[in-house]
Order: C-alpha cells, then structure tokens, then sequence
C-alpha cells in the first residue's frame, strides 16, 4: 500500500474500450477498501461517458472525479447535475463530490478560466496530457517550451479561481511509467516552485518523492521561521524591512515565509492522519 | 510622440527621516513614499502627519512624487498625501476595475478640494494576485489615470503559494500578460527581472545594469527600486546609448532615401530595414530626446539647490 495522499482509479487512460464495462463493475468496493487505507480516492473519468463512469464510481467514501479530455464548461454543467443526482440517490452530502478537471486542447485552456468557475464543485485544475493532445512535442533538446506558458498560465487561473493546480514539471522523456524516482522528485520540486501542489503519478516508487516535492524541506522551514522572527523583531523596532548580506527582506518575503511554515504544517498534519487511518486509529473528517 | 520618463522610482518609507531627507540626492526619475508594507500598521497616523513635509523635501531633485497608499484606508491617505508637488497614488493590492474607479473617485474629490486641477493625478497600479493579473486588462482601463502598472512579484508568490527558487521562474506567463496588455493599453508596464522581484539585494553596478537591461528587453519600460544603489544602474538601462542614437539616426536616413528612391525594404548595417525598424526608429530617438530633457530637469533642480 503506497503513501499516496490521493489514490485515482483510472476509467480512461490505461483501460482498454472492451475491458470498461467489466471495469466499472465493482468499482464502488474498490473505491471502499482504498478509502478505509487512509488516501482520498478519485475516479478518473471520460468527459464523454460521464453517465456511465459516474454511476459506477459514485459512492460516500469517493472524493471527488478527474474529468479527462474536459473540453466546455457545458460538460462540467452535465457533471455537476449528474453528482448532484447520484449524490441525492446514494445518501451523500448535496455538493460535496469534488471535480478536478484536467484541461488537455487548446480549447480548454482558453476556457480555463470559465471552466474553472463553471461550478463549485471544482476544486482543482490540470494539464493532462496536454502536450500530446496538442501536439506539443519536445524539442531535440528534450524541452516542451510552450508547456511552460500553458502550466504557469493554469496556475494563474487556478489561483484566480480559488482552485488548486495539479501537475509537475517533467522533463522529456520523464513522464509516466518512464520516470525514476530522482527525476519525479525533480519534477515535483520544479512544480512546487512554480506554483503547483501536487501531481499525478503512476508507479508506488514515484510517490515518495513526490511527496518530498511537494512538502516544504526543513531546511526552507527553519529559513522561514528565522526571517519571520527577524522580520518581526524589526517591525515592532519600527523598521520596514530587514537586510541579511545583500538581501533585502520586506513585508511581502515575510509572507511568502509564512506561506511556507503554513504549507509545511498543512503536510505534516496530513501525514498524521494518513498515518493514523493506517494503524486504524480514528480520523476526523477532512 | 510624447514620451514618459519615469524609469526608475525609489520607494522610502515615509517614516524614515534620514531615508526622506536624502533620497531627491540620488537622481530616481520618481520616488515614491511609501505609506503601506514599508510603514509599520502602529505609525500609521503618524506617517500620515509627515506626508506633506516629505512631499516637498522629495521634489527638490525634480523628481515625481508618488506616495503609495493603503488600499484599506484610501482616503484617509488621499487625504494626507494630495499636496501641490505630488504626481500621484500608487495603488497596491489592486484586485479588481472597482478598486481603480474608487481610488479616481477619491481623487477627483481630493482635487477638487484642495484646488488641483481635475484629473491630473496619476496612478501607478501594483497587481499582487492571481486574479489580478486575470483581470488586467479591465484594470488598467478603469481609469485614465492609470499610467503605470507593476507586478509585486513577491506578494504574488505568497498570493499562489509559492515559495521562490531562484532558478525557477514562476511569472513568466504573468509578466508577458502585464507587459502585452498594458504596452497595448498605452499603459507602461514596470518591474525588474527574475528573480531580482521576489528576492530584491543590492548588487555592483555592473550586475544591476545587466538585470535592468534585462528588465527592459522584458518590456518593461521602468524599476520601482527598493534601493538608491539601483538608481543609476537603472536609469542608464532604460536611456538609449548613445550608439543606439547614432545608428537610428542613420536608420532613419537610409530609410528616407530608400522610400525617395522607390523601395520599403533596404540592407543597411548588415540588417533589412523597412516600415517596423524605421517606426522603433522614431521611438528610440524620441526616447532619448526625452530621456534627455529629464536629466537637464534634474540636474537643474539639483544645481539650484546645491547652490
């Protein structure tokens, strides 16, 4: 049992047309028996077989879906009513079923922003497999540069919209099944410095380093803490900023100190839960 | 072609003396007293009471005079700001179109009352959000008064949750978007390159010019300056050299004989030069001409005074 803090089944990607009807059968026990280990569970669905992948995986112990191939704010209006309905059914909380929605053409990213408030159920935004649905292919170098643009671009409108935006920056060939547990880390930490919190992942040794990505290291905790104290040993001197060699620290690095202590406690907190629902102890709601 | 010259601007915390008193010394095109982050919330009344006195004191070099208000307590640092001598209000934390309605309404008063004439005010806008930068566009056309617009890049890294690396730049999208929509609004966008925004130090002259060169390829077309040391580094980055004077004076003449002589597009200096070159042309030169006449301004001021 890995340490994932979200287990998604997959209904899209790796499950073959024939194989989705059998697929779906049973899908709710699976979704049961991931929960009670402790991670969120999503179900990642088709954005054009909604009816279908939804009432397979639709149960109380689901967190939310994964909309692949999302293209319109017309699809996540067909999601939401249809949560809304097998919510009503299965005896779960009205509007409680999250979306993330993963925006793959051209299309969607410039919708993005509609998209993203198209419905409060979203509680995140991600690429996908953008690079390939658009024909992104990497340069001789390796290097996508236009997937710079669309993943900073995602994170501005996630973070316009109140959302959360998921996804790494990866590095040809890295990606999927093909990267080591070094290079997913490496991506994990790019992504986190450009504003992502978190990222898929399809194998158990590439979760602990994404896990180590995405959480603050105690290095930049114990920075943080030492700036804040400083910082505010000097504001309440009656100075505006602080100079440590030649850096100038002000109000705004004191915030983007605090950002930190508060990421990296949010992490640790949900280790302990995570942990917690491992060894079977009782763990509040998130 | 009427040109602004605002290419570097120094902010002081209005509630330092020594930092007040010296600061028209250092040549910035604008300074900018700062009120909001760099005032500590306990001296707040306080600084609002040295506001005028430091308005006069930082116009004495013939620099523009901003003072950067609290979004939260606009008119009440309207109020203590709008002196003869001032340029206008930076705007910080700016969300929303209705932010920059309410700062021009609140002018307009401020003008009326204290006999300034109407609408002559400027607005220098700090986006610090993801919603801002979204927003842009409606933003910077809410008023006319909006003359410059900046990222604070370091709020924006706390506003999205990101701790900075200087190896990875986090607003690559988010500067292009402020510099496009602003530079095609006749807006001028300002700030500094990576990663100097999110982690400002002072630097030698020589690194500072090399980021403020790079600022200025960003498009960006001025430096708020946390620093006097980044003044001049800044200044000289944002004038045209003299050598670039020269052979857009030449590019402007080849191009008239070659229009004299029938044809749009003719080699020179080992480039093409036609319609686009021979327009930069123009906004070259006229940039130095005006860069030109603010440095006499300045230098005047400061001569006057030290005499």
């Amino acid at each position: 049992m890995s340490n994932a803090d979200v287990v998604l089944l997959d209904l899209v990607e790796f499950v073959p047309e024939k194989d989705k009807p059998s697929a779906r059968e049973g899908l709710g026990d699976v979704v049961r028996q991931l929960r009670e280990g402790g991670a969120e569970v999503f179900a990642q669905v088709d954005s054009e077989l909604l009816y279908a992948d939804l009432h397979a995986c639709v149960c109380p112990e689901l967190t939310g879906i994964v909309i692949a191939h999302l293209e319109s704010v017309a699809q996540i209006e067909e999601a939401d009513a249809l949560l809304g309905q097998l919510e009503d059914e299965r005896g779960i909380l009205h509007g409680t079923l999250e979306i993330v929605a993963s925006l793959e053409t051209a299309e969607a990213n410039q919708a993005a922003s509609q998209i993203a408030s198209a419905s409060s159920r979203i509680s995140g935004l991600t690429l996908g497999r953008a690079e390939l649905v658009m024909d992104l292919r990497p340069e001789p170098s390796g290097e996508i540069h236009l997937m710079q643009y669309l993943m900073q671009r995602l994170i501005t409108v996630a973070g316009s919209a109140g959302v959360t935006p998921y996804g790494a920056w990866w590095r040809a060939p890295d990606r999927g099944l093909l990267a080591t547990p070094e290079n997913t880390g490496q991506a994990a930490l790019r992504g986190r410095a450009i504003g992502f919190k978190g990222s898929f992942c399809v194998l158990d040794n590439q979760v602990e380093p994404m896990n180590q990505g995405f959480t603050p290291t105690a290095k930049e905790v114990d920075e943080a803490q030492n700036l804040l104290e400083e910082y505010r040993a000097a504001v309440s001197a009656g100075a505006a900023s602080i100079r440590r060699g030649d850096r100038i620290f002000d109000a705004g690095a004191s915030l983007q100190a605090q950002v930190v202590i508060n990421r990296a406690s949010a992490c640790a907190v949900h280790n302990k839960s995570k942990a917690d629902a491992k060894a079977g102890r009782p763990v509040p709601a998130p | 072609m009427s040109i602004l010259v605002r290419r570097s601007n120094l902010m002081v915390p209005v509630t330092n003396e020594q930092f007040v008193a010296g600061a028209w010394r250092h040549g910035s095109d604008a300074i900018t007293l700062d009120l909001e982050d760099g005032v500590t919330p306990a001296l707040r009344a306080e600084a609002r009471e040295l506001v005028m006195d430091a308005v006069y004191t930082a116009g004495k070099g013939a620099a523009e005079v901003f003072v950067r208000v609290n979004k939260g307590f606009l008119e009440a640092d309207v109020d203590a700001s709008v002196w003869p001598g001032l340029t206008g209000i930076m705007l910080p934390k700016v969300e929303s179109p209705e932010d920059v309605i309410e700062a021009s309404d609140v002018l307009n008063d401020a003008e009326r009352s204290r006999g300034i004439k109407p609408g002559t005010l400027r607005l220098i806008l700090l986006l610090e959000s993801a919603n801002a930068v979204m927003r842009v566009r409606e933003i910077i056309a809410a008023s006319d008064r909006v003359s410059q617009v900046g990222l604070d890049e370091s709020d924006l890294s706390a506003s999205i949750g990101v701790n900075p690396s200087p190896e990875f730049d986090p607003f690559v999208y988010a500067r292009g978007r402020v510099a496009i929509e602003a530079t095609a609004a006749g807006v001028q966008p300002v700030g500094v390159a990576y990663p100097l925004t999110t982690m400002p130090r002072l630097l030698p002259g020589e690194d500072m010019l090399k980021v403020a060169t790079d600022s200025k390829n960003l498009g960006f077309k001025g430096i708020i300056c946390p620093h006097p040391s980044w003044i001049a580094s800044v200044n000289t980055a944002f004038t045209p050299t003299e050598s670039e004077v020269d052979i857009y004076t030449q590019v402007r003449e080849v191009f008239a004989q070659a229009i004299a002589a029938g044809t749009a597009a003719v080699p020179f200096a080992g480039r093409m030069i036609d319609v686009p070159v021979d327009e930069w042309a123009k906004v070259v030169l006229a940039t130095s001409i005006a860069c030109q006449l603010r440095d006499t301004e300045k230098q005047t001021a400061l001569a006057a005074t030290s005499g």
